[in-house]
């Protein structure tokens, strides 16, 4: 067994991200050691950034991900515990504060999303479980004098082939420490798996019904104090004139702070510090979308239709305008959304003496220790950031400015400070899912036959938010984070995002045209569950029925007849209308039908309607899923369902309007989500597949607002061009 | 004011204003954040206790409004024995980012203490008002019809 230092392990499993292998090779030639691994324990085994064994035999695993509710903690956990041979819940899961080792080598930083932390973990995290169980097997040789091929190690004790000995891990861990970490170990085949596409219990789950689990919110750190904001709700706009009097004369309230766009009430308490806001005296200076309103902004964008945009795909040549026969050309659009996560967004820190210490629920603990380094001006060894399980995200937390506000806030006060939005802080500050619009247009011939396909949307970009997160981390501390400004422009004008979810329509079509035309009225955006694939797939899956409908086509049938043998968008197909029996829906039940391959996995709905008063109702959506490997069935499970009821909420009821350059709606009673009485029944179906794992925390959310628009004409005759679908049906708005 | 109740079993008493939420003194004052804040306006029933056994939402629910009352919160259902709910809860692999899941389990312990059998409507009438965002109803109405099922088994042995 030949042993490598723990840089030489991760270079070894370290198999894609040139940026990491850079790192790693910079370090390994002996230049700058790389910082101690911020979780690890005095005088403990840890063969890895990620295992670690304690002397009582327990094993500590540490995620670099963000449990947001995806399951992605029993998934990683999974991984490990399979080439442990332990059950995944005896892990002592915990999670990882930056550090190099725990980059992902896809984004470079410690970004959760994409739906990825499966796929870039799968190989990764059985390799580091493979490692301490090998170690453990050769002690526990050493110590017998036995052979390593008689040595079995599993369920927290390694044994003798013929069980005339046994240790538990923890009296193996002195020998096994001396030992070097090996590498290039073989990992467990399929058949031998016992936990990787079978395990199902959630490791975090007793804690979540028990009570015990902590969140963001819910730290506390001796002295603390909590303070609220005071927002100026137009967007851009900025403090003119604070009156604090009636605030500070509240009992409980310590602090009025001033900040360029926000006061910063603090007290002794949630409670007392929301009183003192509601009764703070202040001005706002209007900012630059001082008077803008929703319809100003379609407006805006339908006159962006008349420019050239940017050709994403084009494909076939144009049809000769002669042989055009007919042309469906046809108007979608999609508001804008929040991200509503049921925790508001809270953070506490602790700033002093040079150094910074935050909680808080993120998605990028490593993104968000540069930028606290950045803003108090400290290296950022000096700051420690603590992430907590999320109550929810769907990309929100990516935007970790709430964080830097606690800090802010912090720092002025010299004291431990708690901050928390409030739901009207987090539904009118949000970074919301784009409104876009789409010139959708299909031409046919003489003969019926279709000629061309064309999807024009119009959006601004999301990626060039990335970079204002992703610079300051990259750079070093003594470049200045703004030298990276104009890479936001550059972003944007090749941003993937606008178009995709439209720009791969994987159907065999004569002529394909997919053109991106940037949009941005400075309501600020970010990625929201799914990203660009959650507005595109409406426009392009609803366009595809549409065509079906005109060609007098079975929407089923237009799709897979234009599908390749092999194409993925087939096997789901066929799968969802074998288990929702297609088109033979009882009497009164109406079927639409959507697909779409994102996040390297594929989907595809069937949502079932019926009317009620004239009014549609889903009773059942049926998913079809090959989303490789699955891991934990049941978690995979869990995030179709989470997808169906997220897109149906967006779908039926979400928007976010624009009045005088300020978000309209506040709280749930104007932003409802779908409840209990108008879930539908939800039914999930793997397609068997060996390939490596792929992302499922994305993925379901795009086919179910084009399969239920699609369902809906199938209903009524009526096709719903722009959601939320509700306005359509709502006394009053007749469309 | 003072204002003395009994709290999972326990008397206690809080100093302070009697108009705050009995929320924040759970939380703030006595450690207790299994409670959550989701919206502050009883609208999303994250923050679900029973006072009396009634399921109420503590956020909107004025401290002096539980003086002399008796009030459960998620620490307090199980703190023996995990209460049939939670158990059921798990069986069904329920919770996923979690936040509102003690609302949720409050909720469906009050239903089930009034209602031993409830059907479907009944469900949706008790629970309606406690919002998901991460879309476990589904799981939420199985683990309700088989924590009656646990709790009809235990009174039958």
């Amino acid at each position: 067994m030949s042993g490598l230092d723990r840089r030489s392990f991760l270079r070894n499993v370290s198999v894609a991200g040139a940026g990491v292998m850079l790192a790693i090779t910079l370090g390994g030639c002996g230049r700058t050691a790389p910082p101690p691994w911020p979780n690890r324990r005095e005088g403990v085994l840890q063969p890895n950034a990620f295992l670690q064994l304690l002397p009582d035999g327990s094993v500590v695993f540490t995620i670099a991900k963000t449990e947001m509710g995806q399951g992605v903690m029993t998934g990683l956990a999974t991984l490990v515990a399979e080439e442990l041979g332990i059950d995944p819940r005896a892990l002592k899961c915990e999670f990882a504060e930056p550090h190099p080792d725990y980059v992902d080598p896809e984004y470079h930083s410690m970004v959760t999303g994409g739906s990825n932390s499966l796929r870039i973990n799968f190989d990764t995290l059985r390799t580091a479980g493979a490692a301490l169980r090998e170690m453990l097997r050769a002690a526990a040789a050493r110590e017998w004098q036995a052979p390593l091929a008689d040595c079995i190690a599993g369920d927290g004790e390694v044994r003798l082939r013929d069980g005339s000995r046994r240790a538990g891990w923890g009296e193996l861990a002195a020998t096994a420490a001396t030992l070097e970490v090996p590498h290039g170990l073989p990992l467990k085949p399929r058949e031998d798996w016992r936990l990787i596409g079978h395990h199902d219990a959630r490791v975090d789950a007793p804690s979540k019904v028990d009570g015990s689990a902590r969140f963001g919110i819910d730290v506390a750190v001796p002295g603390m104090l909590t303070a609220v904001m005071v927002r100026c709700p137009q967007f851009g706009g900025r403090l003119r004139r604070c009156d604090p009097e009636r605030t500070l004369a509240v009992a409980g309230v310590r602090r009025v702070l001033e900040f360029e766009t926000a006061v910063a009430v603090v007290a002794d308490g949630y409670w007392q510090a929301s009183r003192g806001a509601g009764v703070l005296g202040v001005e706002w200076d209007a900012g630059p979308l001082d008077g803008v309103d929703s319809a100003a902004i379609t407006a805006a964008q339908r006159e962006r239709l008349h420019d050239e945009g940017r050709v994403v795909r084009e494909e076939g040549e144009a049809p000769d305008p002669q042989r055009i026969a007919r042309t469906l050309n046809v108007e979608y659009r999609v508001p804008y959304l929040a991200h509503a996560a049921m925790e508001p967004l809270a953070a506490v820190a602790v700033v002093g003496d040079g150094r910074a210490e935050v909680w808080a629920g993120n998605q990028g603990p490593d993104i968000l220790q540069a930028l606290i380094a950045r803003r108090l001006d400290i290296p950022r060894a000096a700051v420690r950031v603590h992430s907590l399980p999320a109550g929810g995200a769907f990309g929100r937390r990516t935007y970790m400015e709430f964080v830097l506000e606690a800090v802010d806030i912090a720092a002025a006060m010299a004291a431990p400070v708690k901050l928390i939005w409030s739901r009207e802080d987090d539904m009118r500050h949000d970074r919301y899912r784009p409104a876009a619009l789409a010139a959708m247009r299909a031409d046919f011939g003489a003969d019926g036959a279709l000629l061309a396909w064309e999807a024009r949307i119009v959006c601004p970009s999301v990626v060039s938010g990335m970079v204002p997160l992703i610079a300051p981390l990259l750079l070093p501390d003594a470049i200045p984070a703004a030298i990276a400004d104009p890479f936001e422009v550059l972003a944007a004008r090749w941003d993937p995002m606008n178009t995709e979810g439209a720009s791969g329509i994987p159907y065999r079509l004569p002529r394909v045209r997919i053109e991106s035309l940037l949009y941005d009225p400075d309501v600020p955006v970010g990625v929201w569950r799914s990203v660009g694939n959650s507005q595109n797939a409406f426009f392009s899956e609803s366009f595809v029925d549409e065509v079906a409908h005109a060609l007098g086509e079975d929407p089923l049938q237009f799709r897979l007849g234009r599908l390749g043998s092999e194409a993925p968008e087939r096997r789901v197909l066929e799968l969802v209308a074998e288990k929702s029996r297609w088109g033979q829906a009882p009497a009164g039940v109406f079927q639409g039908v959507a697909v779409l391959a994102c996040f390297q996995t594929t989907v595809a709905e069937v949502v079932e309607v019926e009317l009620v008063a004239g009014v549609p109702r889903v009773r059942r959506v049926v998913c079809a899923v090959d989303c490789g490997t699955v891991v934990n069935p049941d978690v995979v499970r869990m995030q179709l369902e989470s997808a169906v009821v997220f897109a149906l909420s967006a779908a039926l009821y979400g928007e976010i309007t624009i009045r005088d350059g300020a978000v309209e709606q506040g709280n749930f009673d104007d932003y409802p989500l779908l409840g209990i009485d108008e879930c539908p029944a939800i039914e999930s179906h793997f397609v068997a597949s060996e390939a490596s794992p792929t992302g499922i925390g994305e993925p379901g959310v795009p086919p179910l607002a084009p399969a239920l628009a699609n369902a809906v004409f199938a209903a009524t005759g009526r096709r719903v061009r722009e959601l939320p679908i509700m306005r359509a049906f709502s006394t009053g708005n007749p469309t | 004011m003072t204002v003395e109740f009994v709290l999972n079993g326990r008397a206690v008493r809080i100093e302070g204003e009697g108009e705050r939420p009995l929320l924040w003194a759970l939380r703030e004052d006595l450690g207790l954040t299994g409670t959550r804040f989701g919206c502050g306006r009883g609208l999303c029933g994250a923050c679900t206790v029973h006072v009396d056994g009634v399921a109420v939402r503590s956020c909107s629910l004025p401290l002096a409004g539980v003086a002399g009352r008796a009030v459960t919160t998620i620490e307090g259902l199980g703190a023996s024995v995990p209460h049939a709910v939670q158990r059921a809860w798990l069986e069904e692999n329920t919770p996923q980012c979690g936040y509102c899941q003690s609302g949720q389990i409050m909720s469906a312990a009050a239903l089930l203490a009034a209602d031993p059998a409830p059907d479907d409507a009944a469900i949706d009438r008790a629970m309606a008002g406690n919002l998901c965002r991460c879309g476990t109803y589904p799981r939420i109405r199985r683990a309700i019809h088989r924590a009656a099922a646990l709790l009809a088994a235990e009174a039958a042995s």
